[in-house]
């Protein structure tokens, strides 16, 4: 009969596990492309959501791993669900964690496979590139993820979190990572100015995707001026915006493109043009009036 | 005995509760804007069909979208976030348009339309994974009716006008959310035109909110986006010269919530002292929260 108890408590127990696992928590899965990793193979963690029904739009996450025995070589965002990235995912301070947060516009419930639509699939996040470092036994897992339901109204849901342990070899092989899906990049971009955007100056705002290896680094040119790094929303040096301005993705494969932003056309009829016109009309007035009363000298 | 059913018992109930993911999803997929059906077929060039998926990206590959919006409408559908295609639909409210030229991936497809007096209808999404070579069918979607208020605040026992646009010669049900919700039944006319005059009187004095549900065959088949008027001691007629308050997320008030938008709340996260325009939740912060707000809303 004390069995029988312990049975049923147990049924209990598992029965609230399961039900608060599979009803009411998006759940976060790692997938890597491998278990057993050499010192110097890349190899990819897949960071994947499972809304189990639910219609999530926002993620915002931290990814943990071991320092010690790899190290994170680039994201590949390129088969994420997010489309518009509040931070790219990037190595935080202490160097052992990858921050990152974006939004699914009009939401996400889960991958339709048209031909099996017994279920829907988790969609990625991202998918994370490492390198083996040393031999050993180490973790990557999830710390502090939130999402946020479609709803309107931004309700924040729970998560359940999932941690991986996975080795490192002793044996050493080189072994770069590479994209299976070669596309070109597309880049799109604007130059607004707003009150509520960098104090109402000339911004240029732009967005790059590239469906196969995903963007390496965005580029800008202003004029005259080198080339650099350039984040979006970019306040521009050059506020008379009379410089072409040139913008260039480039993805991990090494395909770029190049977007030129023409200056705006020349306004002729700015109050500070008109006073300079007026200042040379004026110059050239008195000029040809001295060169005239010189020639009149010269001819009395 | 008992222990034998108990284990027998304990193994049926593991299995169930382990296969309600899948239920749940399924009825998602059947309980949505209507009974919308996804299919799928090999195009005879080529392309591999099922999960997998080839990178070809010369097969031709094509992604059919078709339903009921209202009539002469204009239909939009975005591709993770961003205008794919845009369409009219004809007299009779039906609308196909068609996206080509996709590599094997994961697309965010999403679908909206936008009635006669630009009332944009609540967002659909479909997370789609598309297979090089095939030609995939997302049909029967019907879009949510629209509808809107002709004063912000009414005066208790004047008639408060509720309007909107749905299919043509349809039932359509009007629902206020008080203290207890009041039902009212009306119908569209043959441009899918629909007006009712509320009489306020048993309206307590208040906030409430209004939408509409289309129904066909006595089936609810879509419900509108919610609302808000109140009830008071004077009316007061909307201002629609205010567009920037119709549509949440529009910060730069060009009745889109877009890439614009988002750089502008972008540049204000974790920033201190927001505009009250950029904080959508008033918690004077920009968080994930906000951007979550703007992502239900988007438009592209």
């Amino acid at each position: 009969m004390k069995n029988f108890n312990k049975k049923i408590i147990f049924f209990i127990f598992l029965l609230t596990i399961l039900i608060s696992r599979n009803t009411f928590a998006s759940t976060i899965l790692l997938k890597p492309s491998t278990t057993q990793i050499s010192i110097g193979e890349q190899f990819y963690v897949d960071v994947m959501i499972n809304p189990y029904g639910k219609t999530i739009n926002g993620i915002e996450g931290t990814i943990a791993y071991d320092s010690a025995k790899i190290k994170f070589d680039h994201p590949e965002e390129s088969g994420s669900q997010i489309s518009l990235w509040i931070e790219r995912p990037r190595v935080n301070d202490t160097g052992d964690q990858i921050e990152f947060g974006g939004i699914i516009p009009n939401g996400f419930s889960g991958v339709i496979d048209p031909f099996n639509q017994k279920e829907k699939l988790p969609g990625q996040v991202i998918r994370l590139i490492f390198e083996g470092k040393e031999s050993g036994i180490f973790n990557i897992g999830t710390a502090n993820f939130y999402i946020t339901l479609n709803d309107g109204l931004g309700t924040m849901d729970k998560i359940d979190s999932e941690n991986l342990i996975l080795k490192v070899n002793t044996n050493i092989d080189k072994i770069i990572y590479k994209s299976k899906n070669i596309t070109s990049p597309t880049l799109t971009a604007e130059v607004v100015k707003n009150e509520n955007l960098n104090n109402n100056k000339y911004t240029l705002i732009f967005e790059a995707h590239d469906e196969g290896s995903g963007i390496k680094e965005i580029i800008i040119k202003e004029g005259n001026r080198n080339w650099k790094k350039a984040e979006s929303p970019y306040l521009l040096i050059d506020q008379s915006r009379n410089s072409i301005i040139m913008l260039q993705a480039t993805n991990f494969v090494g395909q770029s493109i190049v977007l030129n932003i023409e200056r705006l056309p020349y306004d002729f009829y700015k109050p500070l043009n008109i006073f300079l016109l007026i200042i040379l009309m004026l110059v050239l007035y008195f000029l040809i009036k001295k060169i005239y009363e010189k020639n009149k000298n010269e001819t009395i | 005995m008992a222990k034998m059913v108990l284990n027998n018992l304990i193994l049926v109930f593991i299995f169930m509760l382990l296969q309600a993911p899948s239920f749940v999803v399924a009825y998602q997929i059947m309980s949505g804007p209507s009974i919308i059906t996804i299919s799928a077929q090999v195009n005879p060039s080529g392309g591999d069909g099922g999960g997998g998926g080839g990178g070809g990206t010369n097969l031709p590959t094509t992604v059919n979208f078709s339903g009921m919006a209202y009539p002469n409408s204009k239909v939009v559908i975005l591709n993770n976030g961003t205008i794919a295609a845009t369409t009219v639909a004809d007299p009779s409210a039906r609308f196909s348009v068609s996206i080509n030229n996709l590599a094997t991936n994961t697309y965010n497809f999403s679908v909206y339309g936008e009635d006669i007096n630009g009332i944009k209808s609540i967002t659909f999404s479909f997370p789609v994974y598309v297979t090089s070579g095939t030609t995939i069918n997302i049909g029967g979607i019907f879009l949510s009716p629209t509808v809107d208020v002709d004063k912000s605040e009414v005066k208790q026992g004047d008639p408060l006008l509720i309007f909107g646009q749905s299919i043509p010669n349809t039932s359509l049900d009007i629902i206020f959310h008080s203290d207890l919700a009041i039902l009212k039944n009306t119908k569209t006319d043959d441009d899918g035109l629909y007006k009712y005059n509320m009489n306020t009187a048993p309206l307590v004095y208040g906030s409430h909110i209004v939408k509409s549900q289309t129904k066909v065959d006595e089936e609810v088949m879509a419900v509108s986006r919610e609302v808000p008027f109140i009830v008071g001691l004077v009316s007061k007629l909307k201002d629609d010269t205010n567009i920037c308050g119709t549509l949440r997320g529009d910060l730069n008030c060009d009745s889109k919530v877009n890439l614009v938008d988002f750089s502008i709340m972008a540049y204000w996260y974790k920033r201190i002292n927001p505009p009250a325009k950029i904080d959508l939740n008033r918690d004077k912060k920009v968080t994930l929260v906000d951007f979550s707000i703007m992502a239900y809303n988007w438009t592209g």
